[in-house]
């Protein structure tokens, strides 16, 4: 297994188009972060009174109104615009103390983890990629040739994904903190953050990887069976969908008598991973996780076995990717 | 044995590719693989080396079964006609790749590399991206790969595919000895001298069937007809007329159509010519027919029509047909 690993690396680390892909995922996640602290930390533009009276005349209100009523009306209007753009402000103030909070530490990696989903729909892209490559250049048949035993192949293949997984989280946590000490070093405007839960944080990081790891086993599988990188990456995608479709169908959304029918989107692959991810995050006492929305059903499931259905459905590919690819003919 | 297959049959949707091949492969020389485009070598290839699952039957390599995942196929290197590589990589990194995949470890790994370039004539490629290569150093690339972990049973099919003439003189030239240091060659190939001047022993594959194994100087002994050739095709004709049928044919080989080949010993030459010449036919030429394995190859398949088996060519020297 050891000597596939190795390799796995020299293959995997002379593609430069997976470090183009990795990079852009770190980028990205950057931009975001740094975008996202540009537009909590903008004020709202202070009340023009000028510029409300001028559109309160432009409006035609006081047509019809004499030069006496208008001079009694304005004054009011005035006063009741300040005010309501004043309890805005302050609103606005409140609101955005909080959310400020998400780009400090230790609340800044929660924050990056928080839209997740981009990386792991590119870890999949990067194993479909890796995976279909093998039957595009015909280097599956070179491979097995060097090393027969197909069920290693592909042991080494995803512990090969698992550890760019993990490396990619990391990175993304570091990213995370790099920003964050960015930020408060070019003195930007950043309130004490709130604490966090450590241990549910490191909880919610290892879901991450679990729920990568679940969705590089899916196409990983398609791959195999389709024998095509790109085609299963965007099958898988379709799948995903279809199943955050079907669980949204009425004969799921009913209670009482048919409460069994009721639970069964629980089980479904993007329910689970939707309600762990929230369950947990809310947990950690990340901010950005403080408005995401936990998916209803019938059973309140416990993390441990959210997991476990999570494990479950990776099971479920695992064993279809391993048949798959030990009964299959290289004809490539 | 080193390979032994028994009723070894490849059926693909579309069609059967292998019918039933009984191979029984000695150690040591080269067993040439023939067989026209279709006839099923690189399937038969592909199902030794583990690529593909046998319909039906059984293969073994030095007495153990084969099947995708065996463990014998460690012991076994190949190239198999289109050799694919990364071509992201270097020649040397694919190289490793495939080493330590096998399960060399530096710093034997890269000597072996090294050395493996050096013997296919690539070591000044070594550090060039594959995806460059020309079809030749593909083959010359893959040839390294086969050997690289130093294997006791080396299949090769088709290898001078792509090659300049310096190449296929090369690697004639490698595969002699690689022979000579006992390790067994598998040499599948459409190049009939190449496989005449390697193999010591062959078997010829015709629609999924082998037609015909053994010894190669058994496959192309004297088969004791005299070649007889005239000034004229129509000279020719008028002969065959003379003898009657059954005792000789147009010769296949000869372009002109102006040669026959009569069923007799050659110390009944003067009989023959005496018998040609009172019938009025005046021949230019009597010698011994010698067979080369193109014309064994042809006759074998295209005519072979009987199901029931293989021709042994181990009882030497007799007519294949």
């Amino acid at each position: 297994m050891n000597a596939l690993l190795r390799a796995d690396l020299i293959r995997l680390r002379r593609r430069l188009d997976l470090w183009f892909i990795v990079a852009g995922v770190l980028v990205l996640a950057g931009i975001s972060f740094v975008g996202g602290y540009s537009g909590d930390v903008a004020d709202p533009p202070p009340f023009d009174r000028a510029a409300f009276v001028q559109q309160t005349n432009d409006s035609g209100m006081f047509v019809g109104m004499t030069q006496a009523e208008i001079d009694a009306q304005l004054p009011l209007l005035v006063a009741d615009a300040q005010a309501a753009a004043d309890a805005g402000r302050a609103d606005h103030e409140a609101r955005q103390v909080v959310a400020l909070q998400r780009y400090g530490l230790p609340q800044a990696p929660l924050t990056l983890l928080a839209s997740s989903l981009f990386s792991i729909i590119a870890l999949a892209l990067i194993a479909s990629l890796v995976v279909g490559d093998e039957f595009r250049f015909g280097t599956l048949r070179t491979s097995l040739l060097a090393a027969s035993d197909r069920r290693r192949f592909l042991a080494a293949r995803l512990i090969s994904f698992l550890v760019l997984t993990v490396g990619l989280f990391v990175a993304l946590v570091l990213v995370a903190v790099v920003l964050s000490l960015g930020l408060t070093l070019i003195g930007a405007e950043l309130p004490p953050s709130a604490p966090i839960n450590v241990p549910a944080a490191a909880g919610l990081v290892v879901t991450d990887i679990l729920v990568a790891t679940v969705v590089i086993l899916l196409t990983t599988a398609l791959s195999l069976i389709m024998r095509s990188g790109v085609l299963a990456f965007l099958v898988g995608l379709l799948l995903l969908l279809i199943d955050v479709f079907l669980v949204q169908l009425p004969v799921f959304q009913s209670l009482g008598a048919q409460a069994a029918l009721a639970a069964v989107p629980q089980f479904s692959l993007t329910t689970a991973i939707r309600t762990l991810q929230a369950v947990l995050g809310r947990d950690t006492g990340g901010l950005a996780f403080a408005d995401l929305p936990v998916p209803g059903g019938p059973l309140n499931l416990d993390p441990v076995v959210l997991a476990g259905i999570l494990v479950a459905w990776g099971a479920v590919f695992l064993v279809v990717a391993d048949r798959r690819i030990r009964r299959m003919d290289v004809v490539e | 044995m080193v390979i032994e297959t028994r009723g070894l049959v490849k059926e693909f949707p579309e069609a059967r590719a292998v019918a039933g091949i009984d191979l029984d492969v000695p150690a040591g020389g080269v067993y040439g693989f023939l067989g026209p485009n279709g006839a099923g070598k690189t399937t038969t290839i592909r199902i030794l080396t583990g690529l593909l699952w046998p319909t039906r039957g059984a293969a073994r390599i030095f007495g153990e079964p084969v099947e995708p995942g065996a463990p014998v196929l460690t012991r076994v290197g190949s190239l198999i006609e289109r050799p694919a590589f990364y071509p992201y990589l270097s020649a040397m990194d694919n190289l490793r790749v495939f080493g330590t995949a096998h399960g060399l470890t530096d710093p034997l790994l890269a000597g072996r590399a090294a050395e493996a370039l050096d013997r296919v004539g690539l070591a000044a490629a070594a550090r060039r991206k594959v995806g460059g290569f020309s079809t030749g150093m593909r083959q010359r690339l893959a040839l390294a790969t086969a050997l690289i972990g130093r294997p006791d049973l080396v299949v090769l099919d088709e290898p001078t595919n792509g090659l300049d003439p310096n190449g296929v003189v090369d690697v004639r030239e490698l595969i002699a000895g690689l022979a000579a240091d006992g390790t067994t060659i598998f040499l599948s190939s459409h190049v009939l001298p190449e496989v005449e001047q390697l193999s010591s022993r062959v078997a010829i594959l015709s629609e999924g069937r082998i037609v015909a194994e053994g010894p190669t100087t058994n496959l192309l002994a004297t088969d004791e007809r005299i070649a007889i050739r005239f000034d004229t095709p129509v000279e020719a004709t008028r002969a065959l007329s003379i003898l009657g049928a059954g005792r000789a044919v147009l010769d296949p080989s000869a372009p002109a159509a102006d040669t026959i080949l009569v069923n007799a010993p050659m110390r009944d030459a003067s009989r023959v010519n005496r018998e040609l010449v009172e019938g009025g036919s005046s021949p230019a030429e009597l010698r011994t027919h010698r067979r080369s394995l193109e014309s064994v190859f042809r006759e074998l398949t295209t005519e072979h029509d009987d199901p029931s088996g293989p021709v042994a060519l181990d009882a030497a020297p007799t007519p294949v047909r």
